[in-house]
């Protein structure tokens, strides 16, 4: 049984279709990359996913508890670090995950800082111990780290492949970022085309390969092979 | 800090020394501006009689309930009139229409209706201090940036659940601000509910100076209405700045 699957999901705004019969899948344990350009309708097919939008057509289903992390941190101002993770918590139980969750974020000294104190890396950490705290089983991510730093992002990156892996987490990550999907993805799907479609299903792509599928030819591959 | 307070203080200090000289020097007749050593004995005099103490004491009471009143209110019908599109259509635009009324023209209806008691001084304080209240809460509201609904949505918190835990809190810096304006509203309708119907408070002791020819009487009445309502305003600004450390904002930046 996949973690997600998605079977011809259509989603228009107004006149415009944004993707029309779109079929997707992410194994268990599997951290699929959703890749294409800027407002090719990725994010609209995870906010589905994520029950803010409603397809016009088509199901999906996602199995076991799933979680969103969104491109901004959209922290609770008011709220210090410690509470901004505990607005997710149900129950005691996982009201004391978060001091353990906090720490594998690397933020335990900073659990009673305010949103404003903190940097765009370390706010972007609250909110995903915030996704973590009912011990989801998929994490849809939607370019979390567009707004980090070329360096943080390396360091948020791989903090956040260390963090599926070791809870055997499946995930959907939707980048417009090409070296991020190749540095976190198991498999890329490349999105395109209006209505947009999945045009590649590249299982641990390189460079050259995701961009030919993305339509690039002769001197940027050039470029990228030199 | 100290510099700060030095800095309020330049502008009070140079009006008292205009006030000081042209009384002094008789550019002014005192009989139309009392000088400044004629409004402190007064002011000593109704403090020794025990005027004074019941004048303010009877004016603070009225701001106080009639703040409260209003703002519990202002804080129901903000609630749903920010949180329900069908209450905003049903209650919104009347509301606007009675605001849209000079708080002036209130008063004989309300004579009418409550008599010259307590009650009619009190209602109008509240229709002063409701309304800015109830427009910035539903402005509040309204303001609340849908990325965080959205969080809340995903997590599956609705309802009054949702209001209490995001939209309140997000909400509250315009709240607070209504408040401020709110209670100094408060004031402003209370001088006018005092000036036409009362035995006590500082609008009639403005209204019974200027009756008995006393400007060193109005003058006092002005000055304690100044520092009431200043008071006021410092307090619900500490009590902001307070409750908002939290925001990143031009406003609490120190």
């Amino acid at each position: 049984m996949n973690a997600i699957e998605i079977r011809g999901l259509t989603k228009t705004f107004g006149d415009h279709v944004i993707f029309e019969k779109l079929n997707l899948q992410v194994a268990p344990g599997e951290l699929v990359a959703l890749l294409g350009p800027s407002g090719c309708g990725k994010t609209t097919v995870l906010r589905c996913l994520a029950g803010l939008s409603k397809p016009d057509a088509g199901w999906f289903n996602v199995y076991g508890e799933a979680a969103i992390v969104f491109q901004e941190p959209r922290l609770f101002g008011w709220l210090d670090v410690r509470g901004n993770v505990a607005f997710a918590a149900r129950n005691d139980e996982e009201r004391a995950r978060i001091d353990e969750l906090l720490g594998s974020v690397g933020l335990s000294a900073a659990v009673k800082k305010l949103p404003k104190e903190l940097s765009g890396g370390m706010a972007q950490r609250v909110a995903l111990a915030r996704a973590l705290v009912r011990n989801p089983s998929v994490l849809l991510l939607d370019e979390p780290f567009a707004a980090v730093d070329a360096l943080r992002r390396y360091e948020l990156q791989q903090g956040l492949r260390e963090i599926v892996e070791a809870r055997g987490l499946s995930a959907l990550l939707v980048t417009h970022d090409v070296d991020e999907a190749i540095a976190l993805a198991d498999r890329v799907l490349v999105l395109g085309g209006s209505p947009a479609s999945i045009i590649a299903d590249l299982v641990e792509p390189d460079r050259e390969g995701i961009l030919s599928a993305l339509g690039f030819s002769g001197s940027v591959l050039n470029a990228v092979r030199a | 800090m100290l510099r700060k307070i030095g800095l309020a203080l330049v502008v009070p200090a140079a009006l008292f020394a205009g006030w000081w000289a042209v009384t002094a020097f008789g550019i002014v007749q005192t009989y139309q501006l009392a000088s400044p050593a004629q409004v402190g004995n007064e002011l000593i005099s109704l403090a020794q009689d025990g005027t004074l103490a019941g004048d303010v004491s009877a004016s603070v009471w009225r701001v106080v309930v009639g703040f409260t009143c209003a703002c519990a209110l202002a804080c129901v019908l903000g609630t749903l009139v920010g949180l329900s599109k069908a209450a905003e259509r049903a209650i919104d635009p009347t509301l606007q229409a009675i605001r849209a009324v000079p708080s002036l023209a209130w008063i004989p209806l309300i004579l009418l209706w409550l008599g010259i008691g307590e009650a009619a001084k009190i209602t109008l304080v509240g229709i002063g201090a409701f309304f800015p209240v109830y427009v910035n809460l539903v402005a509040g509201i309204h303001n609340v940036d849908r990325k965080l609904i959205e969080v809340a949505e995903v997590f599956g918190v609705r309802g009054i659940e949702r209001a209490r835990r995001v939209i309140f809190p997000a909400a509250s810096p315009s709240l607070l601000v209504g408040m401020r304006v709110g209670f100094t509203q408060a004031w402003l309708f209370l001088v006018a509910a005092e000036l036409i119907a009362s035995t006590k408070g500082l609008g009639y002791l403005l209204m019974q100076g200027q009756q008995i020819t006393r400007p060193d009487q109005i003058l006092v009445a002005i000055l304690l209405l100044a520092l009431c309502g200043k008071l006021t305003e410092s307090g619900m600004r500490a009590f902001e700045r307070r409750s908002l450390r939290w925001t990143d904002t031009l406003g609490t930046s120190s």
